[in-house]
C-alpha cells in the first residue's frame, strides 16, 4: 500500500501524462489503487463534457486581415494638442483676450453662482420649507428616474 | 508574415475559439476575442522568440482576454447564445436535454473560482497538455496537476448538486 502512487498520478495516468511505466502497472494489479482510478476517471468523463466541437467560421482568416489597424495616436494626446492650438491661435489672433477673459469670464461665473445663492437664499425666505423639500424630492426623483431610463438605452443592464 | 498568422490561425484558431465560448457563452464575443488575440500576437511578433512553440502565448492572450471580459460584464447577467447549445441532434426531445445541459454547464462553470476553470477549460476544451498549461499560465506543473484535480471534483459536485447525481455519473 505504501507503494500506491497518489490521487494526482493517478490523474495523470488517465490524462495519458504519465511517462512513468511503475504507476500504470501498479494500478493494473492493486485494488485499492483501481477503486480510485475508476472515481478519478468518472470525474474525467464529467469534465469531459466541456468539450465543444465548435469551429470558427470559414471567411475569418479574411476578416482577421480586413480589420482596420488600431488608430495610433491616443485620443489624449490629439485633445492636448487641439486644445494646445486653441489657446495659440487665440492669442495670436487678439493678445489681450487673455485678460478679456479674466475680466468677464471670472467675473460672470462669480456673479453667476452669486445670484444663485440669493435665488436660493429669496426662495428659502419666501417659500415654506416644507414645499422646498417636496420640490427638492421630487427634482431628485425625475433624475433618479431618468438615470435609470438611460441607463437601460445604453444596454448596461 | 502573413503566412505565419494563417498557420497559427489554422492550428489554434479553432481552440482559441472554443475556450472563449466556454468562457462567454456567446459565438460573437468569442469570436471577437479570437479576433483580438491574433491581432495582439500580430501587433507583438517581435517580441515572440520563434524557436518556441507559439501555442502558450497564444493562449495566455486568449486568457488574458477572457479575463478582461468576465471582469468588465461582472453586474451584467449574460444571455446564453441559442447557437452555443450545439443542437446537432435532430429529436425535439434531446435537443432540449443537449440545451440544459449547456446551461448548467455554464452555470456550473461561472460557479467555480476563476483559477480552477481556466486549468479545467485548457485541459478539456483547448486540449493542452500539463505542460502546455503551466506555460500558458506560468505556474509549476504540480500546481496544474492539484488544480485540475480540484476543479474536476468542484465541477462535479456543483453538477450533482444543480441537477442529481445520477444523470452525471454515468457521463
Amino acid at each position: 500500500m505504501n507503494m500506491c502512487p497518489d490521487k494526482l498520478t493517478i490523474q495523470a495516468v488517465i490524462d495519458g501524462e504519465e511517462k512513468d511505466g511503475y504507476a500504470i502497472k501498479h494500478i493494473e494489479t492493486c485494488k485499492h489503487c483501481q477503486v480510485i482510478y475508476a472515481d478519478m476517471q468518472v470525474l474525467v468523463s464529467q469534465a469531459g463534457m466541456l468539450k465543444t466541437e465548435a469551429r470558427l467560421p470559414e471567411e475569418f482568416f479574411k476578416l482577421l486581415l480586413d480589420k482596420p489597424a488600431d488608430k495610433i495616436a491616443p485620443v489624449s494626446y490629439i485633445a492636448a494638442a487641439l486644445f494646445i492650438l486653441t489657446v495659440l491661435s487665440a492669442y495670436f489672433t487678439n493678445p489681450g483676450i487673455f485678460q478679456e477673459w479674466l475680466a468677464v469670464g471670472v467675473t460672470r461665473s462669480v456673479s453667476y453662482f452669486m445670484d444663485l445663492y440669493f435665488d436660493l437664499f429669496y426662495f428659502s425666505q419666501v417659500l415654506d420649507t416644507g414645499l422646498i423639500i417636496v420640490v427638492l424630492t421630487v427634482v431628485v426623483l425625475i433624475e433618479v428616474l431618468l438615470l435609470n431610463k438611460l441607463r437601460v438605452m445604453e444596454g448596461l443592464r | 508574415m502573413q503566412e505565419l498568422v494563417k498557420e497559427m490561425v489554422e492550428l489554434y484558431g479553432d481552440r482559441i475559439y472554443r475556450l472563449a465560448l466556454r468562457y462567454t457563452a456567446d459565438h460573437h464575443h468569442a469570436q471577437d476575442i479570437t479576433q483580438e488575440t491574433f491581432l495582439r500576437a500580430c501587433k507583438n511578433i517581435s517580441r515572440f522568440d520563434r524557436s518556441k512553440e507559439p501555442g502558450p502565448w497564444l493562449f495566455k492572450i486568449a486568457c488574458n482576454l477572457c479575463r478582461n471580459w468576465i471582469r468588465d460584464r461582472k453586474d451584467i447577467p449574460v444571455e446564453i447564445d441559442e447557437n452555443y447549445l450545439e443542437t446537432v441532434e435532430p429529436g425535439p426531445e434531446q435537443v432540449f436535454l443537449i440545451k440544459e445541459r449547456g446551461k448548467e454547464l455554464y452555470d456550473a462553470l461561472v460557479d467555480m473560482p476563476l483559477i480552477y476553470r481556466e486549468v479545467l477549460l485548457l485541459k478539456h476544451v483547448s486540449d493542452l497538455s500539463y505542460d502546455e498549461i503551466s506555460k500558458t499560465l506560468n505556474i509549476n506543473l504540480s500546481l496544474v496537476k492539484n488544480r485540475l484535480y480540484r476543479g474536476r471534483l468542484m465541477l462535479s459536485e456543483i453538477l450533482q448538486k444543480e441537477v442529481g447525481s445520477d444523470e452525471y455519473v454515468s457521463g
